[in-house]
């Protein structure tokens, strides 16, 4: 997959680049155990500072995203989970929160929205399948 | 090192072009024209015209080489390097010689090898005259350096900052006004080594020091041990303070005398009818139809042994003055051409238009037209005359035409040519056929001409050490009456001049004499003839003592005074004048100077007491001296206050200010202007706590010892926790 | 001065004349990271930049690069900073293999394969005199004659004025190779706030003379907040909001950005008596520009009175 950075946009860099590749996990573009590229490299490639390469893998890290296998490199990690489950459940609340609230901005109506989701999580999983 | 040389080189080369056409222009412009001729030198007028040029182009070559790397993007570019600001100063300065060297030797040594390959065939010009010019271009690369340390500088150019160039530009015009004569060339060229080494090595410092604009506390060089900028700058402070009075003196003496009022002044003479001695007022005064100048009598009194005179006494009508003539030494080189600096003569008694010069080697060089071009025609020896291009025979020892037109000049009065001299005799060059021919052979240090009874020829007296040798000039008949009347005014050259030739003059020998004690030692000698067929001597034409020598040998010593009031110029007037004033204004080290040098005089040359006329000089003048002192003491309280407001204004402590106060004694209005010039403005804010103004370059307040306060923008500081203000400033105290 | 740190001001203050150009900067540059240094012309950017490397001699304060004070730097401490000059200043008589040869005499440890490629970075003919090449193309040999020279601490002094895109690319991409150890140091001044973005970490803005901010960008974005206040009258003229940077009319609304908000501030903002208040996002640039506009509404401005 390729990561694209936008600067001058709301979010800070670094949070782009972990954005991306959680957002790449999730549609499977990236899988358990594939490795990405070393912060060095990345910082080349997308011109920017290794530090803020550096400090987005240290946030997938220590969200256990990603592993660091000690001199191989970074890897996507196999789906740990980190957080408690009241913990996992509140995270979900606070996202499906921002869905409802834009939605219901845009004027969609209860069973829009819900069908939109319903699409959405199918074809996931067919991208997964 | 070497890439700093590389890159100098390779950027101001281009000036190269424009230098060498310039020196080459000079060169040109000096070239005697063979056609036309003109009184064109090369030495003289090489000199002339790199007087300016010289300085300029190297001045010039300064600023270009250092304007461009002293602005803040190309400085940073050079400095940024592993190099030094002195790496890069030298590199400049090797360079800029290199450059400034190849466009003034280039030329000179083309105009040396053309002037060799011409020889002396039409123009009496030998490879070596350029050599004074190379001298004096040696000296006058100081400029470079100087304009180096002024661009760096950031003084006002209203202000200071043309100050450095002052010294160099007093040590080149030094070097200028002595490079003169081969020996002084060699001179000038020793001399321009220290001078340069000096200008260079304060320029050096002030580059390194000054070019990072360092704040006025950091610029107190003395403290750091470099005292060459801050002695330079007081130097070129002095220096125009001297140069500026000397104009000042110079333009009022003129203002107050005016060139058509000469002073009357006394002199001893002879009353041509009796022949007594007798002392009178003259006053010269300018004939504009005749286009002379006269000598007119005011007043006179004849002398009394012991007596009294008063000059202004009026001479009854009818007397005539023969005044005393001097005795031309022969050592002094009276050189009147020598083809080197002075330009050709023409010989007047010649029938065809004859030019001379003097070639150092001793030889007379006759110069005439010749198939249409000016040629060399003869080499005159003293003893034989040869043809162009040979130089050989027994030599003169100093140019013989000259000191004999000085020497005879009562001949040239007497529209009659003069014999040549020189210190081993009396000769007479003839034309046609071109001759020359022993007249007196025996030693001359000095000689002069005593005038006789009207008709007679005048005595020719010869010193010879401690010995006077009479002769008289006889002609073919053996007679000495074959002198022309001198006709009108006396004192006037006459244009047509009649040869000798048909004389056929000899010499002999009258009398030899001593010359009393008194006047043994002197070697300015004046003469005229008395009464009774012998003369009257004196060390010079003003003094009241006078020798009489009798024809029989016997020395009298004639004494008397002049009557107070009556001597011309006047000394009793003594009365408050500009001059004082100005002489106030002169700085003490130059009356130190001054000093200095009336102390070697008097130790080198015992007959002179500068010391013992000074003294009775002040003894004589006491409004004067008053004046001058009264004045000396006023402009140095000023100064002394101007040296205060300076050191103010400059943020001096309290030692330097006293300093600076103590040495006005010296250095007189150079003094404040030295402080303006070494230490940098200091500039000054209200402090926030006594409210008076503090200097922005102390990090605690002068006056009540507040540091500064951090300024503060209203919250909106964002720093790292561990680097906040609060914690650097802790840092800092701690 | 601890050894983290490659730069370190205390209380630099520069005048010109009357003038303060800068005033008691205290600023430190940690080993390794790339600092943005922000500000307008005439902020005293380029004044800083010259007293660190010891071309200018501060009014007062000190400062020290790689551990010694600028004032009494020798050759060998220069050579191991790499510098640029405002406008990338070349000889311009020389070609490109001429600056090479005049590095390579001029520095101790001079890399000829490192500027090899970064000159070919840039697309750069050796045999060009530098008169002819174009401002990108001058850049690229002025940044790699500065790393040829294998410098621990870089000062670039605006090196993007100007520069086309590729150049301006092709300048990030030599920044970041640069400091990729995490050894080497970069203080780069610039008006573009988009490349500091990418290839900064640390940010300091100047303004008129003093150092507003001094921190990581994180560190910076997250210390400001904005809010769009509906509302007639200007916000200023109402009461003081603590920590207000800077705030601008947006048609009939008003921007406010503020430092380091907290409940003053934010009690302060509602008791300006706005008709809507709404947060909005703080972008690096609009962070930057708030306090750059700042200056100008508070001072006069003033151009290139730094050169």
């Amino acid at each position: 997959m390729r990561i694209r950075v936008i600067p001058g946009s709301g979010a800070a860099i670094y949070r782009q680049i972990a954005d991306q590749i959680r957002r790449g996990i999730a549609s499977g573009k990236l899988s358990i155990g594939d490795p990405l590229p070393s912060v060095r490299q990345l910082a080349k490639e997308l011109v920017i500072n290794p530090n803020t390469v550096a400090k987005a893998y240290g946030e997938l890290t220590r969200d256990g995203v990603l592993e660091t296998r000690a001199g191989r490199g970074v890897f996507v990690a196999a789906r740990r989970n980190v957080f408690s489950h009241a913990e996992r459940l509140r995270r979900l609340d606070e996202a499906i929160d921002a869905v409802i609230s834009e939605s219901i901005t845009l004027g969609f109506d209860r069973d829009q929205t819900l069908t939109r989701l319903r699409n959405k999580l199918d074809a996931l999983q067919g991208a997964k399948e | 090192m070497r890439a700093l040389i590389w890159k100098e080189l390779r950027e101001n080369v281009r000036w190269l072009p424009i230098g060498l056409l310039v020196v080459t222009a000079v060169g040109y412009l000096v070239l005697p024209s063979i056609f036309t001729f003109s009184q064109s030198m090369v030495a003289r007028d090489l000199l002339a015209q790199l007087a300016i040029i010289a300085p300029l182009l190297a001045f010039a070559l300064g600023v270009v080489q250092s304007f461009r790397d002293l602005k803040p993007a190309s400085g940073a570019y050079l400095n940024h390097r592993g190099v030094t600001r002195s790496d890069v100063f030298l590199a400049k300065t090797i360079v800029g010689f290199l450059l400034y060297a190849i466009a003034i030797v280039v030329p000179l040594t083309a105009l040396a090898a053309w002037i060799a390959a011409q020889g002396m065939q039409w123009y009496p010009m030998r490879p070596a005259q350029v050599l004074p010019s190379l001298a004096y271009a040696l000296a006058a690369f100081g400029m470079h350096p100087a304009a180096m340390l002024m661009m760096a500088r950031d003084a006002s150019w209203w202000g200071t900052r043309l100050l450095p160039l002052v010294p160099i530009a007093i040590a080149v015009f030094v070097i200028w006004t002595l490079s003169k004569g081969l020996m002084w060339a060699a001179i000038c060229a020793i001399l321009a080594v220290p001078v340069l080494t000096w200008v260079v090595a304060t320029a050096r410092q002030g580059w390194c020091d000054l070019v990072s604009d360092p704040s006025a506390t950091k610029y107190h060089l003395t403290a750091r041990g470099r005292c060459l900028l801050p002695l330079y700058l007081t130097a070129g402070a002095v220096g125009a303070l001297f140069v500026s009075l000397m104009f000042g003196i110079a333009i009022l003496e003129y203002w107050r005398r005016g060139i058509d009022l000469p002073e009357p002044f006394n002199a001893i003479a002879v009353e041509r009818e009796s022949k007594s001695l007798w002392m009178v007022t003259n006053q010269y005064k300018y004939d504009r139809v005749m286009g002379i100048t006269r000598t007119n009598v005011l007043g006179g009194d004849p002398v009394v042994q012991g007596g009294q005179v008063n000059p202004l006494k009026p001479v009854p009508d009818g007397l005539g003055f023969d005044f005393f003539s001097h005795l031309t030494p022969t050592d002094r080189g009276v050189v009147q051409s020598d083809g080197f600096f002075t330009p050709l003569s023409m010989i007047a008694a010649f029938s065809d238009e004859t030019w001379y010069s003097f070639d150092q080697r001793g030889y007379v060089l006759l110069y005439g037209a010749a198939a249409g071009r000016f040629s060399w025609k003869n080499t005159v020896a003293a003893d034989h005359i040869h043809s162009a291009g040979i130089l050989s025979g027994v030599p003169f020892t100093a140019d013989p035409i000259g000191l004999g037109a000085l020497a005879f000049s009562t001949f040239r009065e007497a529209g009659l040519a003069t014999p040549l001299v020189d210190s081993k005799g009396v000769y007479l060059l003839e034309d046609q056929p071109l001759s020359i021919r022993t007249l007196i052979a025996q030693p001359v240090d000095a000689i002069g001409l005593v005038t006789k009874e009207a008709g007679a020829a005048p005595s020719v007296l010869i010193r010879a050490q401690s010995q006077l040798f009479e002769y008289e000039m006889v002609d073919g008949t053996g007679s000495t009456h074959w002198f022309p009347e001198v006709d009108g005014e006396r004192g006037v050259t006459r244009i047509t001049v009649r040869p000798l030739r048909d004389l056929s003059l000899s010499a002999k020998l009258v009398q030899t004499y001593d010359l009393p004690p008194e006047l043994a030692h002197r070697s300015e000698l004046s003469i005229a003839s008395a009464a009774d067929g012998g003369w009257f001597l004196t060390s010079s034409a003003s003094k009241t003592t006078v020798f009489k020598v009798a024809p029989q040998g016997d020395t009298l010593r004639l004494a008397f005074t002049i009557e107070p009031g009556t001597s011309s110029p006047p000394s009793a007037e003594d009365r408050i004048h500009v001059l004082n004033v100005l002489f106030g204004l002169c700085p003490g080290v130059m009356y130190l100077i001054g000093t200095a040098i009336a102390g070697w005089v008097s130790f080198s040359q015992p007959f002179e007491r500068p010391f013992a006329d000074l003294m009775s000089w002040v003894a004589d003048h006491p409004v004067q001296t008053t004046a001058g002192v009264v004045a000396f003491v006023l402009v140095s309280l000023t100064c002394v206050m101007l040296t205060i407001r300076a050191s103010r204004q400059r943020g001096l402590s309290r030692r330097p200010m006293l300093l600076w106060c103590w040495s006005v004694g010296l250095l007189g209005l150079a003094a404040p202007l030295s402080v303006l010039a070494i230490y940098r403005n200091v500039h000054r804010e209200a402090c926030s706590r006594c409210e008076r103004p503090r200097r922005v370059d102390l990090e605690l307040c002068e006056n009540c010892g507040a540091g500064w306060d951090l300024p503060t923008i209203g919250a909106i500081e964002i720093t790292d926790e561990h680097r906040s203000p609060q914690a650097i400033a802790s840092e800092v105290l701690a | 001065m601890n050894d983290s740190e490659v730069i370190r001001t205390r209380r630099l203050t520069r005048y010109f004349g009357r003038r303060a150009v800068v005033r008691e900067l205290n600023f430190a540059v940690p080993r390794g990271s790339v600092v943005g240094l922000l500000g307008l012309n005439g902020a005293g950017k380029t004044t800083t930049i010259r007293m660190l490397m010891g071309f200018l001699e501060p009014t007062r304060g000190s400062c020290e690069v790689l551990g010694r004070n600028s004032r009494n730097f020798q050759p060998e401490d220069r050579s191991r900073i790499g510098h640029t000059v405002e406008g990338h200043f070349l000889y311009p008589w020389m070609r490109v293999r001429e600056c090479e040869h005049f590095g390579r005499q001029t520095h101790p440890r001079w890399d000829g394969t490192m500027f090899e490629r970064s000159v070919r970075r840039f697309g750069i003919d050796t045999d060009a005199k530098v008169s002819w090449l174009s401002r990108g193309q001058r850049a690229g040999v002025s940044i790699a004659s500065t790393l040829a020279a294998t410098p621990e601490l870089l000062i670039l002094d605006d090196p993007a004025l100007g520069l086309d895109p590729v150049s301006r690319r092709a300048l990030n991409e030599t920044i970041i190779e640069f400091c990729e150890s995490g050894e080497r140091t970069v203080l780069l001044s610039s008006h573009l706030l988009d490349d500091v973005e990418r290839v900064a970490d640390r940010v300091a803005v100047m303004v008129d003379g003093r150092l507003l901010v001094d921190t990581t960008l994180d560190d910076f974005r997250g210390r400001l907040t904005a809010w769009v206040l509906e509302m007639a009258e200007d916000p200023t003229l109402v009461h003081d909001v603590p920590g207000l940077v800077h705030c601008r009319p947006l048609g009939s609304r008003w921007h406010l950005t503020i430092a380091n908000p907290d409940h003053e501030s934010a009690s302060a903002i509602e008791r300006l008596g706005a008709a809507a208040i709404e947060p909005v996002d703080v972008t690096f640039e609009d962070a930057v520009l708030a306090y750059l506009s700042r200056s100008r509404v508070d001072h006069s401005f003033y151009s290139g009175a730094e050169s």
